[in-house]
């Protein structure tokens, strides 16, 4: 196995919460899941507990191979064929994924702040960016992340006090509570945890970690940081929309943010959120390139750096064909087809791995030679 | 190894040349920025769109008052906002600019049919902001762009103030795009809009026209039904917990002839729904502290039980102005301008399955249970007038 890089705890709890915040901070698709009104910010200590229970298989995994990545694991569990076809599939998806945050981007940008810009043109200046990251390794990545993490916190700490000192929400708009009963909170806290695709990967990432005993406190920080904006977020814009014109609204928290006013003098300061929404973009992208041309290269191969750039001219192209509108693309993460996609990737195959391997009782040590666990 | 420095160097060389903006550069001086629209409709049923335009070269002039206007005012005629906007090109230099559009005015007779097909782009359109101003024109949109204003350059930005300055009595609401479309989504409640007409003015001795707020529009879904007064505006402001400030004027305890002025210093509201024997009653709370502004009366009102007195007379006058708006409200318009449906919704989940699709008809039916409690705190600097005698 090639040496990916190490990264520390507060890295990996730091990726996970940028790139599962990215969508939250545009989007909020979590507006549109079951129950689809005022309830939907009960969904996210749901959306939380559903998470752990979903990285269940993926983390028991990991311990039986604590030195291999799914793509690794998938061949030595269910033999070279299957584990072949199985990693090809993952890397598909990890590239899919790359395409769909880059696709998210760009959407928002053209529709938001500048129309006239040609879609390709932003896509390929961020990939451009990503790749020259990328070829400097995910110890680079996850250093940036630790640099952009606190600009990202802060400047939504700083919007969502703006947006209250404006006046503008209303938490009246939150009650009556639980007005369609708790089943369909829980299962929109369900659906909402099936987009985690940051599961994966932690999985792809956990065998990069330096301390491998307390990686479950750094999962655990990772996602709770997250559920905190994420509440945070919901919150704001519920409040300042209302749930039926907040669910009218294609980029929920950025509308809450262009109605900032403080005393007629605090005006106009969307770009914070352009700024932060940019940073996790990078973020995001970066992530899953890495993981898709890092997959790749766990095949059989020794490097990665040579699927750096062919890796990134797929996932340019892709982006345009994932989403070739924004309705499509809206339609495609909302929660009709989103979630099960994902839960074929992030729990499914583990699961079934993961079974197959106690089955068949694969154990690391007895597979490859001890020369790797050296360090 | 020095190619290998080279690459991060033209990478930087290569992402400057995006730091200049690129396609969506807007240049000062070929944009027209428009300050505010005015929405009507042609006898032939096309869009016409009144704008007023800054004129860069006199905007800061420096002359004090100056006689010409800092703004241009032109029309256009189109099939949609959008069509008209860009129909405005033919008699403009410069596209328009709509980003510090201040102030929407609708006709009334379009109102009448209906104005969502009008704010609709301007909550679709990334250039308009939520926070733009509404108004619904009594008579024409075009008189009141086209009126001057004695006191701004800008005569949209007066319109802007003199919302603001209006609101302060608490006799006109003040409604942004964004209040306006949040009412809308609820579907049961009905939007308000204050309206606005033009009046005769008179600037160095010749007669001119200027604008004015009163009245405000209500709307039943988004088609406008009526108008509240002045009176009537305040009662529903009371009931929604948006005044702030204003006077309420009462006779006089001692004198009945005069008058005294009592300032609202703040108010607030709060609404509980209670269901008896299928009749929904709503117990609206309103609490009101504010001072002795003002007496006519030469007599002394410097007594415990006169203040007394004055905060139960008052409550009446609240209770008075709430009464007229809940009147007009549910027997005139039968428009839930209240939010009461909302406040049902948020207590009754249950009922309310019920009730949502025949809301027009329960609405009426609602009675409102009135508390109000009202302080007289304090009583300016002057204890009585001069004349006035020293034991009541």
């Amino acid at each position: 196995m090639l040496d990916a890089g190490r990264i520390n705890l507060r890295q990996l709890c730091l990726l996970i919460f940028i790139s599962k915040n990215y969508l939250d901070l545009t989007y909020l698709l979590v507006l549109t899941y079951p129950p689809a009104n005022q309830d939907v910010w009960l969904i996210v200590p749901l959306h939380f507990l559903f998470n752990l229970i979903l990285m269940v298989p993926l983390y028991f995994l990991w311990l039986r191979f604590p030195q291999k990545t799914i793509v690794e694991c998938g061949q030595l569990i269910a033999g070279k064929a299957a584990g072949l076809a199985l990693g090809v599939l993952y890397i598909w998806y990890f590239i899919h994924q790359a395409a769909l945050a880059l696709s998210q981007f760009c959407e928002f940008l053209s529709t938001a702040i500048m129309p006239e810009t040609p879609f390709i043109f932003f896509a390929v200046s961020l990939m451009l960016v990503s790749a020259y990251a990328v070829w400097h390794g995910l110890e680079v990545i996850s250093r940036v992340a630790e640099l952009f993490a606190p600009m990202i916190i802060v400047s939504i700490l700083i919007a969502v006090l703006l947006v209250s000192l404006s006046g503008n929400i209303n938490l009246k708009a939150l009650f009556p509570m639980l007005e369609k009963g708790f089943l369909p909170v829980v299962y929109g806290g369900f659906l909402s945890s099936c987009k985690s695709i940051e599961l994966i990967g932690i999985a792809m990432l956990l065998p990069c970690l330096n301390r491998r005993k307390k990686a479950k406190a750094a999962i655990v920080c990772g996602l709770l940081l997250h559920s905190l904006f994420f509440l945070i977020i919901a919150l704001t814009v519920l409040g300042t929309f209302g749930a039926s014109e907040a669910k009218n609204t294609v980029y929920p928290f950025y509308d809450a943010i262009r109605l900032i006013s403080v005393g007629r003098f605090i005006e106009r300061v969307e770009i914070i959120y352009v700024m932060m929404w940019v940073l996790s973009a990078f973020i995001k992208v970066t992530l899953f390139y890495y993981l898709a041309v890092f997959g790749l290269s766990q095949l059989r191969l020794k490097d990665y750096k040579p699927f750096v750039l062919p890796v990134g001219t797929i996932i340019i192209p892709l982006s345009l064909l994932v989403a070739p509108n924004i309705v499509e693309l809206l339609e495609f993460t909302s929660y009709k087809i989103y979630p099960w996609y994902n839960l074929l990737f992030i729990f499914l195959i583990p699961a079934v791995l993961l079974v197959v391997a106690l089955i068949r009782k694969k154990e690391e040590d007895t597979q490859c030679g001890s020369a790797d666990l050296s360090r | 190894m020095w190619q290998r420095r080279l690459i991060p160097v033209i990478i930087c060389i290569l992402l400057s040349t995006m730091l200049t903006g690129c396609w969506n550069r807007k240049e000062l001086n070929a944009i027209g920025i428009v300050q505010g629209i005015g929405i009507d409709k042609t006898p032939e049923g096309q869009i016409r769109i009144t704008f007023q335009v800054l004129k860069p070269s006199s905007k800061g002039g420096g002359k004090e008052g100056g006689s010409d206007k800092a703004v241009w005012v032109t029309t256009s005629v189109g099939a949609t906002i959008q069509d008209t906007v860009r129909n405005a090109t033919k008699q403009s230099g410069r596209k328009f600019y709509v980003g510090h559009c201040k102030v929407i005015v609708i006709g009334e007779e379009v109102s009448r049919e209906g104005i969502e097909q009008f704010v609709e782009i301007f909550q679709r359109d990334h250039e308009f902001r939520p926070d733009v101003l509404l108004f619904i024109a009594r008579g024409k949109a075009q008189d009141v762009i086209e009126a001057d204003n004695l006191q701004e350059k800008v005569p949209a930005s007066g319109i802007a103030n003199l919302a603001t300055a209006t609101f302060a009595t608490s006799n006109v609401p003040k409604v942004t795009l964004h209040d306006f479309a949040k009412t809308l989504a609820s579907k049961t409640s009905a939007p308000f809009i204050p309206g606005i007409e033009v009046v005769e003015g008179k600037k160095d001795g010749k007669p001119i026209k200027v604008v004015q707020i009163d009245n405000t529009a209500v709307f039943k879904q988004d088609k406008l039904i009526g108008w509240l007064n002045k009176k009537e505006a305040r009662g529903m402001l009371w009931l929604l917990g948006k005044v702030k400030s204003g006077t309420v004027v009462v006779n006089s305890p001692q004198d009945e002839t005069q008058r005294v002025s009592l300032e609202i210093i703040r108010a607030a509201s709060d609404v509980d729904v209670e269901v008896i024997n299928n009749q929904i009653i709503m117990k609206v709370i309103i609490k009101e502290e504010g001072n002795l502004a003002e007496q006519a009366s030469a007599v002394n009102l410097f007594t415990p039980d006169i203040i007394h007195e004055l905060e139960a007379r008052k409550r009446a006058g609240i209770e008075d102005e709430v009464n007229a708006a809940l009147l007009k409200a549910q027997q005139e318009l039968d428009a839930d301008v209240f939010k009461f449906g909302e406040e049902v919704h948020r207590r009754n989940p249950k009922l309310w399955k019920d009730l949502k699709k025949k809301w027009d008809q329960e609405f009426p039916k609602v009675l409102v249970k009135l508390m109000i409690e009202v302080r007289l705190n304090r009583i300016g600097l002057h204890k009585r007038p001069q004349t006035a005698e020293e034991e009541g």
